[in-house]
């Protein structure tokens, strides 16, 4: 009787193993399914070592601090790499990697160059390593899209011009252009092939945000902040999702006020608005708030984003549009600053 | 000699025979050959040549040097456990002969070992060059800056004796507060020191003081180039303008030399100006040679004022530094080689001495254990130096002052750690070459004399006084 009744509990906990698992991802206690195909360095390094992996983590940790307070730079790529793989599943150490190579081992050169290779060094881990490990966490994509956007999409770094060139240059010589002609990409396999093992792209899913949200300069840093931020969004739950919906949001914003690229013929960058993008950019800010009706952010930034879309549109001469979004903003969230109306509202509150 | 150069054959050959020797080289060639496809530079030359120098002359060291251990601690122990050393006793050779022979022969199967190392890791340093795909700029670095021996100098160091100066002044003035201990007031006037020295706010004026070497003064300028390193970073985020004028002088002659700086900086700005001949020569003038007085270099830095230039901040360590090369990267290898090799003949001595004692494990034991006591004395000293915070906390929360008996430990372990293990910890050679900071002839004789001569000559004397009071041939062994 006994023995049937062990049976009996094995067989009723086993069956709630599926169930565990997929509560568990919902919730986002697991990073990721279990890890397929690992490299042998790291199965041996993360099974043989087990919990000293921490401890020897903490010992290359301590000698990257040491290093990069001496000055000595050349070791952090493989010291970073060694960290992260020996634990591969805690997404804060790779963020913690490549935001330290990203920003701030890169002010350390001097040269655009020097620091441009920095600033790939820290996106690459992300990109390459990290996501691979940790394919169900949304913070490291969150953290990736975050790179795209603020370090080399904003100007927070002297040498940020020579980024966006740089990395406009790539992606011109990846998809022939802005705008990438899908079509044609699929008959060029080569082509293909480089999009998805090098830069990681899933044409499939550039398709999808070119029709959700574009279409999209693909040679534009923000362009690709979307695209890691929409790559996370369905992993994490509601946080996670929420976690990306504000980087895409961020990025879209960013895209709206200089998203127009163009590269001079002495080298230099100009940027402009991108204005065609304002109706997904409305539709896109309505679909969160949707969703998350009670994020006061969400919300914060939507207003934001109108003050800013009727600035750009009215020093574009584009009348019509400003006055419409300022009626928007007017019914929608109504303030002082709206209440007297759309001339009021320019010369008052516009900045010049 | 023939003797001892018998028994160095005879533990080689032993060596050869228990295919330690072939082992040894394999792992090595794999080591050498197979680290740097594995592990990922900076993305530049010079990254991938420092990989290169560090990691596999590293990890050929620490090979080495296990291996060495191991052998060393098996050289004389095993011998007596198999009865063999009952052969070489009972013939005319004395006790220091087989010591001394034991230690010749490790010393010469590492001999061999590393300088292959080191012909291995020069021709993957050189084919990494060849096959480079870099532009010229980038390979004049790693040709002059890398793969060369540069003396460092660094401006002069006053820091303490200043530190001293104003805590005497301050104490004969009463500005200390009773309440404070003495290495509390020390710390909090050395941070205050160190922020005057390496902060230059607008309007501000800063000098440093280098110590030029007499040899420049002979020496032709092609042969020997002199930089003059400057780095430094603004104090505050984001774009920073900063002008300002440099001088490099005399004394006597302040301004042999100027230049402006005018940048917009968010992050360290470096750059390197190059001293002439002619610059040399004027620093030299009027000193006759051996003079000491005459020989300074005065590096002076005029931060401009206003809001117009932004406060900067010099690393103390990296902030000015003087390049001269001095050699060669070939003779720096050579030299770097040479240290490895004397500390694996301390290695040896260690393990051959506590061999003479013990039988196999527990020599091996006991060397592994005595190596983590130098590193463990060398970790508390280096917590002593920069721990400058528990002195307040201590302060704080009332607890007692350091003991007699402690501060005795602590004078003691700080001069053991300064005395005896400073010749051999003090400078990693790999480090130095990997930097391409020159490992000069002095310190190479410095360290055969001391860590391969002097303190292997102590231990083989204590060696051969153990062999000669140990019991060989006992009934039950």
């Amino acid at each position: 009787m006994m023995a049937l009744a062990v049976v009996l509990c094995v067989w009723f906990a086993g069956g709630q193993n599926s169930k565990l698992l997929k509560m568990r991802a919902d919730y986002g206690v697991d990073s990721a399914a279990p890890l397929e195909n690992t490299p042998p360095l790291i199965a041996f390094t993360t099974v043989a070592l087990g919990g000293f992996s921490s401890l020897v983590a903490d010992i290359l940790w301590l000698r990257v601090s040491t290093l990069q307070e001496e000055g000595r730079y050349f070791e952090l790529v493989q010291l970073s790499d060694w960290i992260t793989k020996l634990e591969p599943r805690c997404g804060d150490i790779w963020e913690f990697h490549s935001w330290n190579m990203a920003y701030n081992v890169s002010v350390m050169m001097p040269d655009p160059e020097d620091r441009w290779r920095w600033v790939r060094n820290g996106m690459e881990l992300l990109r390459d390593e990290g996501i691979r490990y940790n394919a169900g966490d949304p913070k490291i994509y969150r953290e990736l899209a975050w790179l795209f956007l603020d370090k080399i999409g904003r100007s927070i770094d002297q040498a940020h011009a020579y980024y966006k060139i740089k990395w406009s240059e790539e992606m011109t010589d990846l998809f022939g252009g802005a705008h990438p002609d899908y079509s044609l990409l699929v008959s060029r396999p080569e082509k293909l092939r480089k999009i998805t093992t090098e830069y990681k792209l899933k044409v499939e899913a550039m398709q999808g945000i070119d029709l959700e949200y574009g279409p999209l300069d693909w040679r534009v840093p923000e362009s690709h902040a979307i695209y890691w931020a929409v790559s996370g969004r369905k992993y994490g739950g509601r946080e996670g999702a929420l976690l990306c919906e504000r980087s895409i949001l961020q990025s879209l914003k960013a895209l709206f006020m200089h998203g127009r690229h163009e590269i001079g013929p002495d080298g230099s960058l100009k940027q402009a608005p991108d204005i065609d993008l304002l109706p997904k950019i409305t539709k896109a800010y309505e679909a969160v708030l949707v969703k998350y009706p009670d994020e006061i952010t969400i919300k914060n930034s939507y207003i934001d984003f109108m003050y800013e879309a009727v600035s750009v549109l009215h020093k574009n001469d584009r009348q019509t549009e400003a006055r419409a979004v300022f009626e928007s903003l007017s019914s929608r969230f109504p303030s002082d600053e709206t209440r007297q109306g759309f001339e009021v509202f320019i010369s008052r509150f516009i900045k010049k | 000699m023939t003797r001892i150069l018998a028994i160095a054959f005879l533990q080689m050959r032993a060596a050869i025979r228990s295919r330690l020797f072939a082992s040894l080289m394999a792992v090595l060639v794999l080591t050498v050959l197979g680290l740097p496809l594995t592990i990922k530079g900076d993305g530049t030359l010079a990254g991938q040549i420092k990989i290169i120098l560090y990691y596999t002359l590293g990890l050929s060291t620490i090979i080495l040097g296990v291996a060495t251990l191991w052998a060393s601690s098996g050289a004389i122990a095993q011998e007596v456990e198999s009865k063999q050393i009952q052969l070489v006793v009972v013939k005319p050779v004395r006790a220091f002969e087989i010591w001394l022979g034991k230690w010749l022969g490790l010393l010469a199967m590492n001999a061999v070992l590393l300088f292959t190392v080191g012909l291995i890791v020069y021709f993957l340093v050189q084919w990494n060059i060849r096959s480079a795909d870099t532009a010229g700029r980038e390979l004049g670095v790693v040709r002059e800056e890398l793969l060369a021996g540069r003396r460092l100098i660094l401006p002069r160091d006053t820091l303490e004796e200043e530190v001293m100066e104003r805590y005497h002044a301050m104490m004969n003035r009463g500005m200390i507060a009773t309440n404070f201990s003495r290495e509390e007031a020390l710390s909090f006037i050395r941070k205050d020191l160190l922020t005057e020295k390496t902060v230059v706010g607008s309007g501000a004026v800063k000098q440093w003081i280098l110590d030029v070497p007499d040899f420049l003064r002979e020496a032709g300028g092609e042969d020997r180039p002199v930089t003059l390193n400057i780095c430094f970073s603004p104090v505050r985020k984001g774009n920073n303008t900063v002008h300002g004028e440099w001088r490099i002088g005399t004394e006597r002659n302040p301004v042999l030399f100027n230049m402006a700086t005018n940048v917009s900086m968010d992050g360290t700005y470096k750059f390197t100006v190059p001293i002439t001949r002619s610059l040399i020569d004027k620093i030299m003038e009027g000193t006759a040679t051996g003079d000491s007085h005459g020989r300074t270099m005065i590096v002076e830095y005029r931060n401009g004022s206003g809001t117009d230039s932004r406060t900067v901040v010099f690393d103390r360590k990296q902030g000015i530094i003087l390049f001269i090369r001095e050699s060669g990267f070939e003779s720096n290898l050579v030299r770097a080689i040479l240290v490895v090799l004397c500390r694996l003949a301390l290695l040896a001595a260690i393990g051959l001495t506590a061999s003479t004692l013990f039988s196999f494990p527990v020599t091996t034991f006991t060397t592994f254990s005595l190596l983590l006591l130098p590193l463990i004395i060398h970790y508390y000293v280096f917590l002593l130096a920069t721990d400058t915070g528990s002195c307040c906390a201590e302060h704080q929360s009332g607890i007692e002052k350091e003991s007699i008996s402690h501060k005795i430990v602590e004078r003691v372990v700080k001069k053991v750690d300064s005395v005896v293990l400073g010749p051999v910890m003090k400078e990693d050679p790999v480090d130095r070459l990997s930097e391409g900071a020159l490992v000069s002839w002095g310190d190479t004789a410095k360290a055969v004399l001391l860590v391969a001569l002097l303190y292997p000559f102590l231990l083989g004397l204590a060696g051969v006084l153990l062999f000669r009071l140990r019991e060989l041939a006992l009934p039950s062994s």
